[in-house]
This record gives structure tokens, C-alpha cells and sequence, in this order.
């Protein structure tokens, strides 16, 4: 269950519209590294994660994710506040407009719409841990990209605290991941798969495929 | 042939393998964009009165330390004795009440106990950490924005709230947005603790810092939802009527 509370996580007061930054900034919301992908992929890989403390730091980054969803689209919305016709026409933000007036909707910068073939579930704890310290750092190198093209210092701050995120979450799922592999057999991390093989209980442990 | 041998994590200390994961020094260092470092936004995010290190040495603890700034000496009560939480001794903690070392030792991972209440139920751990991570990463930029408080309406009675208008003056806007950022950045030192703990989880030095900043945000936030409106749909005071839908949506700008 999920309460939700009237407030981002990271303030956005942008002043001057920019409707060319606003199209490229969607892509962190519905892109192929979007947070729409980061939520859902965590929150769908917590039902078959053996470990208790694991199951709580998806559970927690993934509601984190839903914050920064809130965050770009806040972002996004307020860059195409107040726009001509002209400057619609002429930002190539032409498109989305056709398709979609001002409404919030989850693409990438080339335009493609969201789709869950951006995220994976395995589960497997160790594919999926690698799974998302992956995506951690491709959302970062997209933050930078969007930082070194936004201008504005308002849409700047925001952006950056969102890069911050990425690397923090990618520090935690590399703890985590040392966590897993410290439950495994050191000899053999693939000797089974933890999230499936019964093997995988504690008396078994150390003791299989040596 | 490659040998699985050569990858034996479990000739290493276990404990020690957060040490592959240590970013936090190239963060420090991480200047790509002029003024747009990390750790800055700490200061940009709502800590008005960054000077953290003047502000304390008003406090009255006997023992100040300029290097343990806040962690020892509980600034809300000036008066009281400092804490030697560093020490984790047996003689260290004059004020049990204040800091749980004591009690938490016995109950959890003080002999590296794995069969402990405490370890059982969450993740092993082998040692009792006494270090910070901030000062073993050298990432010490000696101002917690979420500690550093002392600000204005940290102070201010509670009782004064709850005269609403629907119109507010340029001071009412003023402390409304100086309360909303402080409580971002309460909620936020709070959800990083949190994500902190999921994988450090008998970090003392964290728990503790959790416990603090837990404190403080259910107080502002109480505050804030008794003078301006709801921050969730179960903080609604109907004596206003039903204000959920009403006050601002924040991704309006309208703040």
C-alpha cells in the first residue's frame, strides 16, 4: 500500500518555459533509463528476493523512483506553461503536442513510447542486483546528458539532485549485491539460484556443488 | 582454465566488502559543471544558516569538540552532559537515556553474535561500527543540512498555528515556504537513512541519526498541516473543510 504525500521530493520552480528542454526531459520519465522503468523494475523484482533486508531496499528505492517520476513530470510541466502556437511549432515540440496537447505522457527523447522491454525481473538476486546497478548507471550518464544541455539553473538543480539519486541507489544495490553473495557459496555463486532452488536454505549453504 | 578460486570472496573479510563499492571519494572530487558539485545542494536546499560550526559552539556541551559537531552534543538541550557515543566504552555514555549504546551492545552484535535477536532478523553483522561513514570516506563537509537546524520555526510555539485565512500575507508565504523546504529536507536525510540502514542495519551512529531527524519531521509536519493544509489525504483537519483537493498540487510551481 502506498500513501501519497502533497510534496516533491526535491523542489521545482521553474520560471521560463522551454517546450525543446521540456521534450528531451521526458525521456527521464518514460525513456529507456526513465524512472517509470527504475520504479517498476524494482518494485517487480521484491516478490521473488529471498533476502528480507533486500525486499526492503527494493520496496524503498522503488517508492523513491515514484517520487522522482513526480519530480521530471513537475519539471516538464512547468517548462510548457504559457506556450504559443509559435513556439510550439518551432521548439519540435510540435509532435508530442499533436499527439498529446500538454498531457503528461511516459516517451523517450526520439519519441518512442514507454515500454517494459526497458526493465528486467529474473529472478535471479545476482542477475537482477547487476540488472539494476546497470540501469543506476544509465540513468546517470542521462542526467549529464540533460544537464550539459539545460541552460536554465532552475531545471539544472533538480536534474543534478536526480543524478545524485543514481549514484546513491547504485552504492546501496552494490551492498546489496555483496549481501547475496556473502548467503551463496564463495566457491561457486551459481552453483543454484537462491530465488528458486531449494537448495538454497541455510543448512545447504557452503556445503553444494564443491 | 579459469578457476572459480580466484574470485574467493571468503578468504576476505566479509565485512570489509563495502570497500569495493566506495564512490563517495570521487563524488567529493567530482567538479565536471562549475557550481554544480555534489554535496552543494545540501546548502541550496533550505539550509538558510549554513554556518553550522559558528552556531554550535553556542552550545553548552562541557566537552565540545569542534570535530564531533553534532553527533555528540544534542543542540536542542544545550545543558546536557555530551555523550562519548564514539567511544562505545562502558564508561563512555553518561547519558543513557540520550544515547543506547549501552542497551543496544547487549542486544545485538556486541560478541559477534549472529544468533542475536537483532541479526537474526536482518542482515549479519560481524562488528559493531563505531566509525562514520561521512570521516572514513573523507566525505566530511561538516554541515548536515538536515541537522543544522536551530532555524526560526524549529522554535516556535505550536500553539500559534491554526488561525488560517485563505489569502496569505507576504510573511505567511515566506514561513510557509521556508517550513514546506525544511521539511523536504527533514523528509529527505530521512529516506536516505533509510536506504542507508536497509543494508547497514546496526549502524548505531544511523540509527540514532534516524531516530533524531524522525522526531523533528513528525513535528514540522504536524506544523505545517495545522497551519497550511494537508500533506496526505489523512491529514485533512475538517475543521477547514475537506482541503485535500483545494491548497496547491506542488508540481505547480505555485510555491
Amino acid at each position: 500500500m502506498w500513501t501519497y504525500e502533497k510534496m516533491l521530493q526535491f523542489p521545482v520552480n521553474i520560471k521560463k518555459a522551454d517546450p525543446e528542454m521540456a521534450r528531451l526531459i521526458l525521456t527521464a520519465l518514460g525513456g529507456p533509463d526513465g524512472e517509470m522503468g527504475a520504479s517498476n523494475r524494482y518494485l517487480h523484482q521484491r516478490y521473488a528476493m529471498p533476502y528480507p533486508q533486500i525486499v526492503a531496499l527494493l520496496t524503498d528505492i522503488g517508492s523513491e523512483e515514484m517520487n522522482h517520476m513526480e519530480i521530471v513530470s513537475a519539471i516538464v510541466r512547468q517548462l510548457t506553461r504559457n506556450l504559443s502556437s509559435k513556439q510550439i511549432q518551432e521548439s519540435g515540440f510540435d509532435a508530442f503536442y499533436t499527439d498529446h496537447t500538454l498531457g503528461m505522457y511516459p516517451v523517450s527523447a526520439s519519441g518512442d513510447p514507454f515500454m517494459s522491454h526497458y526493465f528486467q525481473s529474473k529472478g535471479d538476486p545476482i542477475t537482477d542486483m547487476h540488472e539494476n546497478m546497470a540501469a543506476e548507471q544509465k540513468a546517470r550518464t542521462m542526467y549529464e546528458n540533460l544537464i550539459r544541455m539545460a541552460e536554465d539553473d532552475d531545471v539544472i538543480r533538480p536534474l543534478e539532485f536526480l543524478r545524485q539519486r543514481e549514484i546513491v541507489h547504485y552504492q546501496r544495490f552494490g551492498e546489496a549485491l555483496e549481501i547475496i553473495r556473502r548467503e551463496l557459496d564463495c566457491k561457486n555463486y551459481y552453483a543454484f539460484n537462491p530465488g528458486f532452488d531449494k537448495k538454497a536454505s541455510m543448512e545447504d549453504r557452503g556445503l553444494e556443488s564443491k | 582454465m579459469r578457476n572459480n578460486d580466484s574470485f574467493d570472496f571468503c578468504e576476505k573479510n566479509h565485512y570489509d566488502c563495502d570497500r569495493d563499492f566506495d564512490f563517495c571519494d570521487d563524488d567529493c572530487e567530482y567538479n565536471g559543471y562549475d557550481r554544480r558539485r555534489i554535496g552543494d545542494y545540501d546548502r541550496r536546499n533550505g539550509c538558510e544558516d549554513f554556518d553550522c560550526h559558528r552556531r554550535d559552539r553556542d552550545c553548552d556541551c562541557d566537552d565540545y569538540d569542534t570535530y564531533h559537531r553534532d553527533r555528540d552534543c544534542d543542540c536542542d538541550d544545550g545543558h546536557r552532559r555530551k555523550c562519548e557515543c564514539e567511544e562505545r566504552g562502558r564508561e563512555g555514555c553518561h547519558d543513557h537515556d540520550e544515547c543506547h549504546c549501552h542497551e543496544r551492545e547487549n542486544d545485538c552484535c556486541h560478541d559477534n553474535d549472529f544468533d542475536s535477536e537483532c541479526c537474526e532478523r536482518t542482515a549479519r553483522c560481524s562488528e559493531c561500527r563505531d566509525f562514520n561513514e561521512d570521516e572514513r570516506f573523507g566525505c566530511n563537509s561538516r554541515c548536515d543540512a538536515a541537522q543544522s537546524d536551530e532555524s526560526w520555526f524549529d522554535c516556535r510555539e505550536e500553539d500559534e498555528c491554526c488561525q488560517r485565512s485563505r489569502e496569505l500575507c507576504e510573511e505567511e508565504k515566506n514561513f510557509k515556504r521556508k517550513l514546506k523546504c525544511r521539511i523536504q529536507v527533514l523528509d529527505f536525510a530521512l529516506v536516505e537513512t533509510a536506504l542507508f540502514l536497509d543494508t547497514h542495519p546496526c549502524d548505531f551512529e544511523a540509527l540514532r541519526y534516524y531516530r533524531i531527524i524522525r522526531k523533528k519531521l513528525a513535528r514540522l509536519e504536524r506544523l505545517y498541516e495545522c497551519k497550511f493544509g494537508p500533506l496526505t489525504n489523512q491529514g485533512v483537519d475538517t475543521e477547514f473543510g475537506w482541503e485535500w483537493a483545494t491548497c496547491p498540487w506542488p508540481w505547480e510551481g505555485k510555491e
